[in-house]
């Protein structure tokens, strides 16, 4: 849920400023970005990229990459999980790699952006933890026969679900944007 | 299927009053004109109502063809699970079916031959989105983008097997068309990948036992629709039925305040008991249908006691809660407007069967909510889902115009037009105060676009007929 969530955040920008250039590091997210009509930019020099799941490995060679195909002023999207989404089930699985699950990970993320010459711009962290505490409290609500209550802590979770600003690092996924500053040219 | 035929033709006269299609899908004899029914409303003539849902119906006509994009019927939802903001583009949902049937109506009761070409055009648009698999592609409305939505696609069945019929009565080869697209998705995604074999029903998932049973009772809908077009009556004896009778369990039929209501939806044995009278209101055509086809008096006996179950619900205003609770408690927002229409249908095909309450309220509640755009708004109280206190502007959810809401509206209303000529509506502009999220925005919809605002900037900008909107703040990323 919370790429999707992600991935349209992401859809209306790239339909404003044309195809992005994509960088993905989690192939099971073809098909959402398919449904979204998120496709690459091919050769051309793109107006905003499209990173998904920086890792460790190949973060330095991917920001190259972006960093060239992005065009003076453009803008990179970077969809990066974070630490809480560690408790998830599903990424205990596969999530191992990416960096931003590292304690540190999005830091060292914010730093090498900073030094490629990118400037931080907004953050947005997705499935909050006030988010996720507020299904819990739903979830023992309808245990007790409250599932009115229940429903409408589900409402206030989802309306929730995103935060902005210094409490964005308590989320399970966070989108980053960053422009390309001219003088890197 | 001899047994539903025969019993059909004892039904063809309140069939034909009750919604054309459908009643001409039974008897293909029928007289068009004993179809057209003023609606009787408590301080007007039967001739106002019908001049006044004659003028509703050209309204959101003319609103539903600003909503067309290359690939069909777009725009933003907004729903009790999720809302789809963000995703714009055309959705082969569940709007198909309110939209193509609507046309059907029409067509049937004027006879002008642009209504047909409506619903035809809106066949195309899902014959043109069929994947390979079967499934059509945006199926997911509130959940779009994605496929394999549910009831959407069985409605969107529904709908072309009505195109299917009406053309073959017509002489037009093309219905074999959209009789093969509706049976292909039938077959391959709702038999092959959504029939439980444990539980013998049609279930809502492609892994375990999930049961919804308005989503199953429109499956059955489209493949009782199915089995007259093709002659194969298998489908009924071997997956409708059991489906119905699956439904049956989940009904609520112990004399308490909540008797006749049927649970939202079911986990195996578990079921999840909350009652949302839309969704029963969506069981009961499918209900009806099966006592139709089978003569099982248990199946007409279960509608009538749903239906009044609703009607028991119905507030002075017209409105009914979108959920109530077995401890007697009910959901304070949203309150449906758009789609009260499935309500008002039901209600009408149990009436044929068993007298039911005046249901005025309903459909003034439903005519109020259509503004300057020609489209009816979505509800009231959108905010009080959530925890908190009660906004004094209205949600921006609760004014969105909702193609899969407004189709529901208009598939009711269409069964009540004078049958003259649909009076042609000009699209006007429509602006009101609103908020979402705690945050004060101004909603402004014209023909071309949607646009929110706060304090002058844009937080919000649909363009129609585009797949997104240009413009989104993080308000409206909203799910």
């Amino acid at each position: 849920m919370e790429y999707r969530y992600a991935l349209d955040a992401v859809s209306a920008e790239c339909w404003r400023k044309g195809p992005p250039l994509i960088v993905s590091n989690m192939p099971e997210l073809e098909d959402e970005l398919e449904f979204r009509r998120i496709t690459d930019r091919g050769q051309s020099l793109a107006s905003i990229a499209l990173w998904l799941e920086p890792v460790r490995e190949t973060l330095s060679a991917d920001l190259r990459s972006i960093s060239s195909g992005l065009s003076p002023s453009g803008t990179v999207m970077i969809v990066a999980s974070l630490p809480l989404s560690r408790l998830l089930p599903e990424k205990r699985a596969n999530g191992q790699r990416a960096l931003g699950c590292e304690l540190t990970g999005l830091n060292h993320l914010r730093n090498a952006l900073t030094s490629a010459s990118f400037e931080l711009r907004e953050s947005h962290g997705i499935h909050s933890i006030t988010s996720i505490g507020l299904n819990i409290t739903g979830r023992l609500l309808e245990r007790i026969g409250r599932s009115d209550l229940a429903d409408q802590f589900a409402a206030t979770a989802r309306e929730r679900y995103c935060s902005y600003g210094r409490t964005g690092r308590f989320a399970t996924l966070m989108l980053i944007s960053a422009q390309k500053n001219r003088r890197q040219q | 299927l001899q047994l539903w035929k025969d019993r059909t033709i004892r039904h063809a006269h309140v069939d034909l009053r009750a919604e054309k299609p459908e009643a001409a899908m039974i008897s293909s004899t029928a007289d068009s004109s004993a179809s057209v029914r003023p609606v009787e409303g408590e301080n007007s003539t039967a001739s106002d109502q019908s001049l006044r849902i004659d003028l509703a119906v050209g309204a959101l006509d003319a609103w539903f063809d600003t909503m067309r994009g290359p690939d069909g019927y777009g725009g933003p939802v907004s729903h009790w699970w999720q809302q789809c903001f963000m995703y714009t583009g055309a959705g082969l949902d569940w709007r198909y079916e309110g939209i193509i049937i609507g046309y059907l109506n029409l067509w049937r009761s004027t006879g002008q031959r642009e209504w047909l070409e409506k619903a035809i055009r809106a066949g195309r648009d899902i014959v043109a989105g069929q994947n390979h698999d079967g499934s059509f592609s945006y199926s997911g409305f509130e959940m779009n983008p994605g496929r394999n939505g549910t009831p959407h696609e069985a409605a969107c069945d529904l709908a072309l097997l009505m195109l299917a019929r009406e053309l073959r009565e017509a002489g037009d080869e093309a219905w074999a068309l959209y009789a093969d697209v509706a049976k292909q998705n039938l077959q391959d995604f709702y038999i092959a990948r959504l029939w439980d074999v444990h539980f013998s029903q049609i279930g809502d998932s492609m892994s375990g036992s999930s049961f919804v049973p308005n989503k199953a009772a429109t499956a059955s809908e489209a493949l009782i629709a199915l089995s007259w077009l093709t002659g194969e009556d298998t489908y009924i004896e071997r997956y409708v039925l059991p489906t119905l009778d699956s439904i049956l369990q989940l009904q609520v039929r112990d004399g308490s305040a909540c008797n006749g209501a049927i649970c939202q939806n079911s986990f195996g044995t578990n079921h999840v008991e909350k009652y949302f009278p839309l969704y029963i209101s969506r069981c009961v055509p499918g209900l009806l249908q099966g006592y139709r086809v089978s003569g099982r008096e248990k199946y007409l006996d279960a509608a009538v006691s749903a239906m009044a179950f609703v009607i028991r619900n119905i507030n002075e205003d017209g409105s009914i809660p979108t959920v109530i609770y077995p401890n007697g408690r009910t959901s304070p927002g949203p309150s449906w407007i758009s789609p009260l229409g499935d309500v008002l249908r039901a209600s009408e095909l149990v009436a044929e069967y068993e007298h039911t309450a005046q249901t005025s309220r309903i459909l003034d509640r439903l005519l109020n909510g259509q503004d300057e755009t020609g489209g009816i708004q979505t509800a009231s109280d959108f905010a009080l889902q959530s925890v908190g206190n009660a906004p004094s502007l209205p949600d921006v959810r609760d004014l969105l115009h909702v193609a899969g809401w407004c189709d529901k509206a208009f598939r009711y209303l269409t069964t009540h037009v004078s049958g003259g000529p649909v009076p042609i509506q000009p699209i006007g502009e429509f602006e009101r105060e609103c908020q979402l999220q705690g945050k004060r925005f101004v909603t402004r919809e014209s023909s071309e676009r949607l646009e929110i605002t706060a304090n002058g900037t844009t937080g919000y900008l649909w363009i129609k007929g585009e797949p997104h909107p240009r413009q989104a703040t993080r308000e409206f990323w909203l799910r």
